[in-house]
């Protein structure tokens, strides 16, 4: 029993000792300028960050509108029925001359 | 505060003379916290600059100049975390590395500084460290700010956004995990005298 609160003590005796041997750094001169250069670094980054991706994004818009465009030309050109496309077919030689042979084993 | 609440809302606004005011004043009670939460002398200077970069870009989501001080706390835990979690990797895959102790020795007698001091100083913290390698992260981290920085814990509470109940249970096990260690391994006989 008189074990644990002798090491209870000698533990918190430690924890002040730690406490004392961990120097306490004041930083060196230079601390506040290279604090704001790594500022400076992230900033730079961010905007490059940001120019990237507005580029990308104004890129992806192009090509959407691109893509749309040639979609629309070319439902343009198959947006008629099947019997518009037949009526528009005037000339009617190609089937003359497919039903020919049947004629003429008649 | 250390600072006027108006130094503080002038660099949430982004005013950067008054932010370098923040760092002049904050700097040497952060360094010193993070020297004894991470026990590395020579990674100190990086994790708080770390702090102060997180700092400046979290300055806007600040809501009170009130919170300032838990704020910057918090960033400190943070950074610290961040520190001893990649250094646990690093060990993990670097397993031949020289001790803590062994360092300093190296180099103190290296530049003929080495004295016994020094020698029982680094043990200290080295011993310390490793006591509290028997917890987590978080917990050690937790068990570092109430017991060698001597924060409150209402502080506590501020900083980590939990409840006193959750708080105090959480340090108690902690706790006694590193004190069960502690006695695993003869107490503190074997620190030079």
């Amino acid at each position: 029993m008189d074990r644990a609160p002798s090491i209870e003590t000698r533990f918190d005796s430690l924890l002040k000792e730690y406490r004392s041997a961990c120097p306490e750094p004041e930083g060196s001169p230079a601390f506040t300028s290279s604090l704001w250069q790594r500022i400076e670094a992230q900033k730079a980054f961010l905007r490059n960050a940001r120019s990237w991706t507005s580029a990308y994004v104004t890129i992806a818009a192009l090509v959407c509108l691109l893509l749309a465009l040639l979609i629309s030309i070319q439902a343009g050109s198959t947006q008629k029925t099947y019997v518009d496309i037949l009526n528009d077919n005037q000339d009617t030689s190609v089937l003359i001359e497919a039903s020919r042979p049947a004629q003429e084993s008649q | 505060m250390l600072v006027d609440s108006e130094v503080v809302e002038r660099a949430r606004n982004g005013d950067d003379t008054a932010f370098n005011e923040l760092v002049r004043v904050y700097r040497k009670r952060i360094l010193g916290t993070i020297s004894r939460l991470i026990g590395r002398p020579e990674d100190v200077e990086d994790v708080g600059q770390e702090v102060f970069l997180r700092l400046y870009y979290s300055m806007q989501q600040l809501r009170t100049p009130d919170m300032f001080e838990p704020w910057l706390y918090r960033l400190t835990v943070n950074s610290a975390y961040d520190y001893l979690r990649k250094r646990k990797r690093k060990k993990e895959s670097r397993i031949s590395d020289l001790s803590e102790a062994q360092v300093t020795r190296a180099d103190a007698e290296a530049s003929g500084l080495h004295t016994h001091e020094t020698e029982r100083k680094s043990y200290i913290r080295e011993f310390v460290q490793r006591l509290l390698g028997n917890v987590s992260e978080e917990d050690r981290l937790l068990l570092m700010l109430k017991e060698v920085e001597g924060l409150s814990i209402k502080e506590l509470e501020q900083i980590y956004g939990v409840n006193e109940n959750a708080l105090k249970v959480r340090l108690f096990r902690a706790r006694q995990r590193v004190l069960k260690a502690f006695d695993k391994q003869g107490g503190d006989e074997k620190i030079p005298g």
